[in-house]
């Protein structure tokens, strides 16, 4: 059942591709995304992957292209990270509003100036408004997962938005790990052609987006509110693809939107995303064996937030601390994006827990074991006080 | 918005087929007259209008004055002079 | 071209008295017939409704989106449905500009339409590229002090199979380029000028006599290229001065005699180049 091979993110999202059997590519490289459409290419080229290839001449045109393509009634499939990710922002914004399920990849990668070819998680992060859904790969054995999974979560009629896949850049796109690769057929079974009746170009069928007629001018309130409502039925579908998953292919992940390790007894728990939750593992078991209640909650599905889980986490922890691979310059109370949203989530509960942001990461710099322990003894420290010291802390700065 | 919508009747992805309806006669304050006699049925003026509201008919042009805009082009074309614009009524 | 039996451009649209956006979009489709799906919008004369399947993404990604759709289509096998990638002169000179050279080196199987009312006209007369020289904007209130992109002839030398200059006033010559060009297999770019009462300050009623006065006075010669074989479509015996042209349009109400002879040289320089690659190779 499936077969093994050694791959890193990169090698394993091309694959997850290919078994998806996409119509139309659009492929540009960026660092750190390169292999990955250049093993795009090369499958296609081959002839193992049956789709169009585009090579295109910036990410706009990029996601112009596969948006084109998904309107037209394809399966489609683009990557890119960091300034490519910007430089197709404006089309980004158009595509939920068209309910084009499309899937993309995104090799999380610092922003410029000052930026870095290694990992922050900002570049797509920046999308968290826009209707996109987000899911968070910590290793390359969950890309390949989470590549096919995406296409049938976009494509539910319950959703049809567009969605991001994301892997650290570097950390998870080019370390090599053995990956189990399910086999075409299962994932055939699993994965049905993409129904595009709601949304289709054809002579027979003179459709034509017009929010400015008569009828829906002025409606973009409805429209947002529907989108809205789309990406919250949306985690349900998420969490039934999850289960779905595991019984097929012996996999899952958490419920699909978090996971959580050793919560169960947890006086503190850390919520990290991406690949350092494989290190918080480790700490997380080194610090239990001292006797230390400590527990790790992974996020997973970044949009649409599982606020439900963080309320029932949250209301049964005496501390948090969010380890965010991303900062948000002047947001209120200082912190990264991801502790500015986990407070809005606890925020009614009736007994909040002391919420500790954490800046740790960016530019790509390891969150290490030491980082981790120093993390969670802050936490736990929290949990017993009942108070906060610092609201948010960049655990990793060089201060002389 | 006259009736009372709600944002369920917004068809998915706003991929519509429906056409409001949109009555540009209103716009115009010239409006085509044709003289029967002097036309020879080129078909001229049915292809250069812009709103498509000229149809030819077996009497000849026939103006939907729900949709001219009274721009003037098929006077302007009409190589027999048998359109002329004429004020229309306010 | 004969007297259309079924709408498929369609009255009640929001486009100026007088605009020959529709009528040139009439003409395109007429003559395609009903298998096409159409990306893009063609700047705002694009705004008139219309029997044809549409989609659009803002004018930053004209000849991506259709690539896109031309591409699902080859990978459906639906390969009998023309793509058509309409396009304003703000779209195919500026902010489309590299997707427009991209999806030509790509050759990518679209015909392509630049639909040329030389300004951006829907957010009020802007220049572009493609406005010509001397010409008021509201951003250039002075006259425009550059010149006027030569894009047909930029896209031929992308190595195009087809390329061609048309005008809504000769349809006969616009309907027989649609032709030849729907044989043919790889990106094909046709250039329309498209007259606009609004923004070039004219009568309304005389767009299409400004459209035909065009071609007339030399400002906008009719040619093909087809497969590099260059071929002037419209060579009449005498050409009208340019003042009669530029005569009734008030973007150019602030000319003296001094600057009218300045476009009338340079007109006459363009008439002398197009001229000299009639009938030849231009790729050899």
């Amino acid at each position: 059942m499936g077969e093994f091979k050694i791959m890193d993110g990169n090698d394993a999202a091309a694959h997850g591709v290919m078994l998806s059997r996409p119509d139309v590519v659009a492929i540009f490289p960026i660092t750190p995304n390169t292999t990955l459409i250049n093993g795009v290419a090369e499958l296609t080229a081959s002839g193992k992957m049956k789709a169009k290839n585009v090579t295109v001449e910036n990410e706009h045109a990029a996601l112009s292209v596969v948006a084109g393509a998904a309107a037209a009634g394809a399966r489609t499939f683009t990557a890119s990270a960091s300034q490519g990710v910007v430089h197709m922002e404006e089309v980004l914004w158009m595509i939920p509003g068209s309910r084009l399920p499309l899937v993309m990849a995104i090799c999380n990668r610092s922003i410029s100036n000052p930026g870095s070819l290694m990992c922050t998680h900002s570049d797509s992060l920046l999308q968290r408004d826009n209707g996109w859904l987000q899911l968070y790969c910590e290793d390359a054995q969950e890309v390949i997962d989470t590549t096919i999974q995406s296409y049938r979560i976009a494509e539910d009629k319950r959703v049809l938005l567009p969605i991001h896949f994301c892997l650290d850049g570097y950390v998870t796109s080019a370390c090599a790990i053995p990956v189990n690769v399910p086999d075409q057929d299962k994932v055939d079974e699993f994965l049905p052609p993409y129904p595009h009746e709601h949304f289709y170009l054809d002579p027979t069928n003179t459709i034509r987006p017009e929010p400015g007629l008569p009828n829906y001018r002025g409606l973009e309130t409805e429209q947002r509110y529907i989108i809205d409502e789309a990406l919250i039925g949306a985690k349900e579908v998420i969490k039934e693809v999850n289960d779905e998953w595991g019984e097929m292919f012996g996999r899952k992940y958490g419920n699909g939107l978090i996971e959580e390790y050793r919560t169960e007894d947890a006086k503190g728990v850390l919520v990290t995303m991406g690949s350092m939750t494989g290190t918080a593992r480790v700490v997380v078991d080194q610090m239990r064996d001292e006797g230390k209640p400590i527990g790790l909650v992974k996020l997973r599905t970044f949009r649409p937030f599982p606020t439900e889980e963080f309320k029932r986490i949250g209301a049964k922890v005496d501390a948090m601390g969010f380890v965010d691979r991303n900062f948000s310059h002047g947001a209120a109370s200082g912190g990264g994006i991801g502790v500015v949203e986990t407070s809005r989530a606890l925020y009614h509960l009736d007994e909040r827990p002391p919420l500790l942001g954490f800046i740790a990461g960016i530019g790509g710099r390891d969150v290490t074991y030491e980082n981790f322990r120093y993390m969670a003894e802050k936490v736990l420290k929290a949990a017993e006080t009942g108070k906060v010291e610092k609201e948010v802390e960049w655990i990793q700065l060089m201060e002389g | 918005m006259s009736e009372k919508m709600s944002y369920k009747d917004i068809p998915i992805g706003l991929a519509v087929t429906a056409r409001g309806q949109n009555y540009t006669g209103s716009w115009s304050i010239f409006r085509p007259g044709v003289d029967h006699d002097k036309c020879t049925k080129c078909g001229l003026c049915v292809i250069y209008c812009p709103e498509a509201a000229i149809e030819m008919t077996d009497s000849g042009p026939s103006v939907d004055y729900n949709y001219c805009k009274g721009c003037g082009i098929c006077g302007n074309e009409c190589p027999t002079g048998a359109i002329a614009m004429e004020r229309g009524e306010a | 071209m004969a007297i259309e039996e079924k709408k498929i451009i369609l009255p009640g649209g929001n486009t100026c008295p007088g605009c020959t956006g529709p009528i040139v979009h009439r003409i395109i489709y007429n003559t395609l017939g009903k298998n096409v799906i159409q990306f893009g919008g063609g700047g705002c004369g694009g705004g008139s409704p219309r029997d044809v399947p549409s989609y659009s993404l803002h004018h930053s990604g004209v000849a991506s989106g259709a690539t896109g759709i031309v591409k699902a289509l080859e990978a459906q096998g639906r390969t009998d449905i023309t793509v058509v990638a309409l396009a304003g002169d703000g779209a195919a000179s500026n902010t489309s500009f590299g997707k427009l050279s991209a999806a030509a080196l790509r050759d990518d199987n679209m015909m392509f339409f630049t639909c040329d009312n030389e300004a951006y006209m829907n957010t009020g007369v802007q220049k572009s590229d493609l406005t010509p020289y001397n010409a008021w904007t509201r951003t250039t209130p002075l006259g425009k002090k550059t010149r006027k992109m030569d894009l047909p002839m930029i896209m031929a030398y992308h190595y195009v199979p087809y390329v061609a200059t048309v005008t809504p006033a000769y349809h006969a010559d616009f309907v027989r380029k649609l032709k030849r060009a729907q044989e043919i297999e790889g990106f094909k770019y046709f250039h329309v000028l498209q007259p606009c009462p609004t923004g070039w300050r004219h009568d309304p009623a005389k767009a299409i006599e400004l459209s035909r006065l065009a071609v007339q006075t030399k400002i906008w010669p009719l040619y093909e290229i087809d497969d590099g074989n260059f071929k002037i479509t419209y060579k009449p015996r005498e050409f009208k001065p340019v003042s009669e042209y530029l005569g009734p349009q008030r973007r150019y109400s602030h000319l003296d005699d001094g600057m009218v002879e300045e476009i009338q040289k340079l007109q006459d320089e363009e008439w002398e180049n197009v001229l000299s690659r009639d009938g030849k190779y231009i790729w050899g």
